[in-house]
C-alpha cells in the first residue's frame, strides 16, 4: 500500500495552465476521485502521477519518494483508460499477462495468477478470446484485471465508466469498490459523473480550470460546499439571494424577496452580509396551503419520476425545484407551504 | 481490393448483363496484354503481319528439346536466374532499409506538431515530382566519386529514393489511426519504449506495414532506369535483363516474352502471400474490432 501526495503539482501547455498549484494527499489503501467537468485538468492530474505528462511545476511523491525522475514503466502503477484500450492482437489471457510478462515473471506463475485474476473479475474461461469478441462491460473487466495483475502501488482510472451504459454503470461500480476494498489498492478515480465519485470514493477532489477547489469526504462535498460552483456542480441547483439577519448561536435567518428561511449556525455567517442560499430539491419539503410553518408557494409544474415526484414551485418571481418521495400529490396550479429544515441551507457569502 | 474482386467472381451468379460484360472488359484489359507474351514464348518463328506463329516450337521439336524462349530463359548464358535474384535481393534489402527509415519518420509525421510540417512533407514527394533521369544523372556523377556506382549498395540507395514517399504515406495514415492510448498503456503495465515498439506498436500497425512493404518490393522489382544507371550493365536485374532483350530489334521474339512473362513473377507471388498473410490476420485476431 502506498501513500501518494502531490505537491504545488502544476502544468502548463504554452500559455495555458491545465493544472495550478495541486496539493493533494490520499491515504494508503484509499480511494479519492478527482471530480470536475471536462477540461478542467483532472485527466492531466492523472497522467502526471502515471509518469505519461510531466509536471512543469511541484512534485509527485510515492510513500515520500519523488518519482518526477521515474519512467511510467518503473512506478509500479496501473492505469485503466476511459477506452479500456485492450490489445486488439493479443488474447484475452495475453493481455491480463502483459505486465506480467513485462516482469518477467515465469510461465507457471503468470498462468495461475491469470487464471486467479480472470476468475476474481468473473471472466474464467474467457482467456482465449479475443477483445473484439467481448461485450464493453467484458473489456472493462479485462482491462481492469490486466491492471489489478501486477499488484500496483497505485491504480488510477480515468473515467473508465463513461462509456458503458446505464445499468452496466451500476454494476460496474459496485464491482470496482468490492475489488479496491478487497485488494486495498490506493486508487485515484478521475470522473465528470458527481453521483460516481459520491457512490465510489473515500474522499472527493472537486477541481475548475485546473484548480482543486475543496477536497472531503462524499459527504462534506454534497451537504457543505466551499463554493456555489462545487454546489452546482455536485447538483444544487436552487439559489436563493437574501440578506443576513440575526446571526447567533441558534443560527441566523436569510431575509429574501419570498420571506425568512431559517439557517444553521455556522461561522462565517454576519449580520446584515448579502448572502446565497443553495437547497438541495430533495430536501425541500411540500406541505397543503393550511400548514402555516412554511413559506406560500404554488405548484407550477410536477413530473413522475419512478418514486419520486419532481415539482417546480413558484415563490413569487422565484421558481424551486423539489423532489418529493411522498405519497400524496400536488396538482398543477395547487396552492402549497413550502418548508425548508435550516439545517440543509447552506449559505454563501456574496463574492 | 483483390478480395473485393474475387467476391466479385464469386457472386458472378448474380451480375446482371452488365456486370456480366464490365467484369469481362476489366478482366479482358488486366490478362490481355499477357496474351501474345504467352504465345510468343512457345512460338519457333512469329513475324509480321501472322496473326499467330507461322511455326510454333513442337513442329520444331527436333532442333530444340524446350520451347526455344524457355530453353534460353533456363540457361545460364541468359541470365535470367541471376537477375532474378538480384531483382528480389535488392528489393528484400529495399524494402526493410524503406520501412526502418520510414516509420520513425512517419510516426513524426501523424503525431507530432513542429515548425515547418508542411514543407516536411512536401519535401517527402519530391521524389515523385522530379524526372527520375535527372534524378538518376546527378546521382551517378556523385556515385562514381564515392564508388558506388555499379555496386550493390548503390543500388540500394537509389531504390530507397522512389520508395520512402509511398512507405511514409502508408505509414503515416496508419499511425493517424493509431491512438496513443495504447502505447501509453503497455508503457503504464511496465514496458519499456523498445518493448511497447515490439510488443505493441509493430503488431498493430502490420497490416498498414506489409501493405507499405508490398508496394515498396514491387515498386524496387520494376525500377528500369536508375538501376540501369547505378548498376551500369554489371549488375543486372530483371527489368535492365528484358530491356537488353527487346532494345536490339525492338522485336518480341520468343525469348524477350519468355524473359518477360518472369519478370512478372515475383510480384504475382508476392502478391499471393502477402493476401492470404493480411487476411488471416483480419480474421484470426479481429484488426478493426
Amino acid at each position: 500500500m502506498t501513500r501518494l501526495r502531490l505537491d504545488g503539482l502544476g502544468k502548463r501547455f504554452g500559455d495555458v495552465d491545465a493544472v495550478k498549484d495541486l496539493d493533494l494527499d490520499v491515504a494508503e489503501g484509499s480511494l479519492v476521485a478527482l471530480l470536475g467537468p471536462s477540461g478542467c485538468g483532472k485527466t492531466t492530474t492523472l497522467r502526471m502521477i502515471a509518469g505519461l505528462e510531466s509536471p512543469t511545476e511541484g512534485d509527485i511523491l510515492f510513500d515520500e519518494e519523488s518519482v518526477l525522475a521515474t519512467p511510467p514503466e518503473k512506478r509500479g502503477i496501473g492505469m485503466v483508460f476511459q477506452r479500456y484500450v485492450l490489445f486488439p492482437h493479443m488474447s484475452v489471457a495475453k493481455n491480463v499477462s502483459f505486465g506480467l510478462r513485462m516482469r518477467g515473471v515465469d510461465r507457471a506463475e503468470i498462468d495461475r495468477r491469470v487464471a486467479e485474476v480472470l476468475e476474481v473479475v468473473q471472466l474464467t474461461g474467457f482467456g482465449q478470446r479475443f477483445p473484439s469478441q467481448l461485450s464493453g462491460g467484458q473489456q472493462q473487466r479485462v482491462a481492469i484485471a490486466r491492471t489489478v495483475i501486477t499488484e500496483p502501488r497505485l491504480m488510477l482510472m480515468d473515467e473508465p465508466l463513461s462509456n458503458l451504459d446505464a445499468k452496466l454503470r451500476e454494476e460496474m461500480r459496485a464491482f470496482i469498490t468490492r475489488l479496491q476494498r478487497q485488494l486495498g489498492i490506493t486508487t485515484v478515480f478521475v470522473t465528470h459523473d458527481q453521483v460516481e465519485a459520491i457512490e465510489l470514493a473515500d474522499r472527493i477532489g472537486v477541481m475548475f480550470d485546473g484548480e482543486l477547489v475543496q477536497v472531503g469526504t462524499p459527504e462534506e462535498i454534497f451537504n457543505r460546499p466551499r463554493t456555489l460552483r462545487v454546489a452546482d456542480f455536485m447538483g444544487t441547483t436552487n439559489l436563493i439571494r437574501g440578506r443576513l439577519a440575526d446571526v447567533g448561536a441558534a443560527g441566523a435567518t436569510l431575509v429574501t424577496d419570498v420571506g425568512a428561511i431559517r439557517v444553521a449556525p455556522a461561522d462565517h455567517l454576519r449580520t446584515g452580509a448579502e448572502a446565497t442560499a443553495t437547497v438541495r430539491p430533495e430536501h425541500i419539503d411540500l406541505l397543503p396551503r393550511d400548514d402555516a410553518t412554511g413559506l406560500p408557494g404554488r405548484i407550477v409544474e410536477s413530473v413522475y419520476y419512478g418514486g419520486t415526484l419532481a415539482y417546480r414551485v413558484a415563490l413569487g418571481d422565484l421558481v424551486l425545484q423539489v423532489r418529493d418521495r411522498s405519497t400524496r400529490r400536488f396538482g398543477d396550479g395547487e396552492e402549497v407551504s413550502v418548508r425548508i429544515a435550516p439545517h440543509h441551507v447552506w449559505v454563501f457569502p456574496e463574492a | 481490393m483483390i478480395r473485393q474482386r474475387r467476391r466479385g467472381l464469386g457472386d458472378r451468379d448474380r451480375l446482371g448483363p452488365f456486370g456480366r460484360f464490365y467484369l469481362t472488359v476489366v478482366v479482358g484489359m488486366v490478362l490481355g496484354p499477357f496474351v501474345p507474351l504467352v504465345i510468343g514464348s512457345f512460338a519457333f518463328r512469329w513475324t509480321w503481319p501472322d496473326l499467330l506463329p507461322s511455326r510454333w516450337w513442337w513442329e520444331a521439336r527436333a532442333t530444340a528439346r524446350l520451347p526455344q524462349g524457355w530453353d534460353y530463359v533456363f540457361s545460364p548464358i541468359s541470365r535470367v536466374v541471376e537477375s532474378t535474384g538480384n531483382t528480389i535481393l535488392i528489393a528484400i534489402l529495399v524494402t526493410l532499409l524503406c520501412a526502418a527509415i520510414s516509420l520513425p519518420a512517419a510516426r513524426v509525421l501523424a503525431k507530432e506538431r513542429f515548425r515547418g510540417k508542411s514543407f516536411v512533407e512536401f519535401f517527402l514527394l519530391t521524389p515523385l515530382i522530379v524526372p527520375e533521369i535527372a534524378v538518376g544523372l546527378g546521382i551517378l556523377v556523385t556515385f562514381i566519386q564515392l564508388g558506388l556506382a555499379g555496386t550493390y549498395w548503390g543500388i540500394i540507395l537509389v531504390h530507397l529514393i522512389p520508395t520512402i514517399p509511398y512507405m511514409v504515406r502508408v505509414l503515416t495514415s496508419v499511425f493517424q489511426g493509431l491512438s496513443d492510448d495504447y502505447e501509453e498503456q503497455a508503457r503504464v503495465l511496465g514496458a519499456s519504449p523498445l518493448r511497447t515498439l515490439w510488443h505493441v506498436t509493430l503488431p498493430m500497425i502490420l497490416p498498414g506495414l506489409v501493405a507499405g512493404g508490398l508496394f515498396t518490393f514491387l515498386i524496387s522489382s520494376n525500377i528500369f532506369l536508375l538501376t540501369f544507371f547505378i548498376g551500369g550493365g554489371r549488375i543486372e536485374t530483371l527489368p535492365t535483363l528484358l530491356f537488353s532483350r527487346v532494345s536490339g530489334g525492338g522485336a518480341l521474339d520468343a525469348v524477350a516474352a519468355g524473359v518477360a512473362l518472369i519478370v512478372c513473377i515475383p510480384g504475382i507471388v508476392l502478391l499471393v502471400i502477402t493476401e492470404r498473410f493480411i487476411k488471416e490476420e483480419v480474421f484470426a485476431k479481429g484488426f478493426g474490432g
